[in-house]
């Protein structure tokens, strides 16, 4: 075939060989084993700051806790030190994945388009942080006319924020966007099961300054912590062995 | 068939395909560079099982009717050049998709 002659085959030929072609394509720029373990080991050290020195009582009392610090809840006993920590993990989190992209990117020759998945992340901490200020305004303005929805969903969500979850949604709304960009079924697969596991702990383990369900110790917020944790470190496992194995 | 069923009838699919695009290389050029932010040609010359000649000429064509846009930067000592689909690459390439697509829905239905 001449350099300019034009496509051979059947039309059906041609759209397996290109499909085939973008199949190879994407699984060439599919780097996600990274930044899913990276979050993954950022959570599991995150893990101790969730252990409580003694069994909480069924009514916690909210402390006083700095603004950008406010990740890290505010019924834990290091509450503020797990909020900075938070803070302070979740941006290196997301500039570490993108030096990586870009690494693999010139490594490999295909550079993925990956600022939006920085960017989402970076917005994302910022918008959880202010959303903290935002619910306790809105708790503390809905009860009279507002919808009981309202209050129920501003309640779960300080529940949520209570126990210095939010950083795990931070990451979950990170990994949904590069699950996009990526255009990976395998990553989609891990943020649907993280995100399934952090609405489960939240309902199992639900405890704030309002309302007591579940289960209550020591570990109680240590556990919630640590099952998406696991998600986490077991998809960046398996996708790191997947992509070793030969196409 | 009367002037008027001729009018109404849809165009042939391959009235869709586009000369520039519809060229087996091309076309997996603009696949390739439609799954990245950018590719090197070191990776299209592989995958595509090309010489540096020959993707250079194929290149060159895909650049002049603007499809991809091509973009010269270092890494390290080494010189290497990466190729970026523009918006009407990627239009091009869903055209030609189009067209195929319905050549085999022609072709079954």
């Amino acid at each position: 075939m001449s350099p300019d002659s034009a496509v051979p085959g059947s039309p059906a030929d041609v759209l397996a060989e290109l499909d085939a072609l973008r199949r190879r394509t994407r699984a060439a720029r599919h780097a996600h084993w990274l930044p899913l373990l990276l979050f993954g080991l950022l959570g599991a050290v995150a893990l101790p700051f969730y252990v409580m020195a003694e069994t909480p009582a069924e009514m916690v009392a909210p402390q006083q806790v700095p603004i950008l610090a406010r990740l890290g809840g505010d019924v834990l006993d290091d509450a503020v030190a797990l909020g900075w920590y938070w803070l302070a993990a979740l941006i290196a989190g997301y500039l570490v994945s993108l030096a990586w992209y870009r690494w693999r990117g010139q490594q490999v020759g295909l550079q993925s388009p990956v600022r939006g998945y920085v960017l989402a992340g970076l917005a994302g901490t910022v918008a959880a942080l202010t959303l903290t200020l935002v619910l306790d305004v809105l708790y503390s303005n809905v009860s009279g006319p507002v919808h009981d929805l309202a209050v129920w969903f501003t309640s779960e969500l300080m529940a949520v924020n209570s126990r210095g979850m939010f950083p795990h949604l931070v990451i979950g709304v990170g990994l949904a966007v590069l699950a996009r960009l990526e255009r990976s079924r395998a990553l989609t697969v891990t943020v649907v099961l993280y995100v399934a596991v952090l609405v489960l702990v939240s309902v199992a383990f639900r405890v704030d300054a309002y309302a007591v369900v579940g289960l209550l110790g020591r570990f109680t917020f240590l556990v919630a912590a640590l099952l998406p944790v696991v998600v986490l470190l077991a998809g960046g496992c398996a996708a790191a062995l997947l992509r070793r194995r030969p196409a | 068939m009367s002037d008027a069923d001729e009018a109404e009838r849809p165009p042939f699919p391959t009235n869709a395909l586009d000369d520039v695009v519809h060229q087996r290389h091309r076309l997996g050029i603009l696949t390739i560079a439609a799954e990245a932010e950018r590719v090197e040609v070191g990776y299209l010359r592989d995958a595509l099982e090309l010489t540096a000649g020959n993707l250079s000429r194929h290149l060159a064509v895909l650049e002049e009717a603007g499809l991809v846009r091509t973009e010269k930067g270092y890494h390290g000592r080494r010189a290497r050049t990466w190729v970026a689909i523009t918006p009407q690459g990627v239009a091009a390439l869903d055209a030609e998709l189009a067209a195929l697509q319905e050549l085999v829905r022609r072709r079954l239905g």
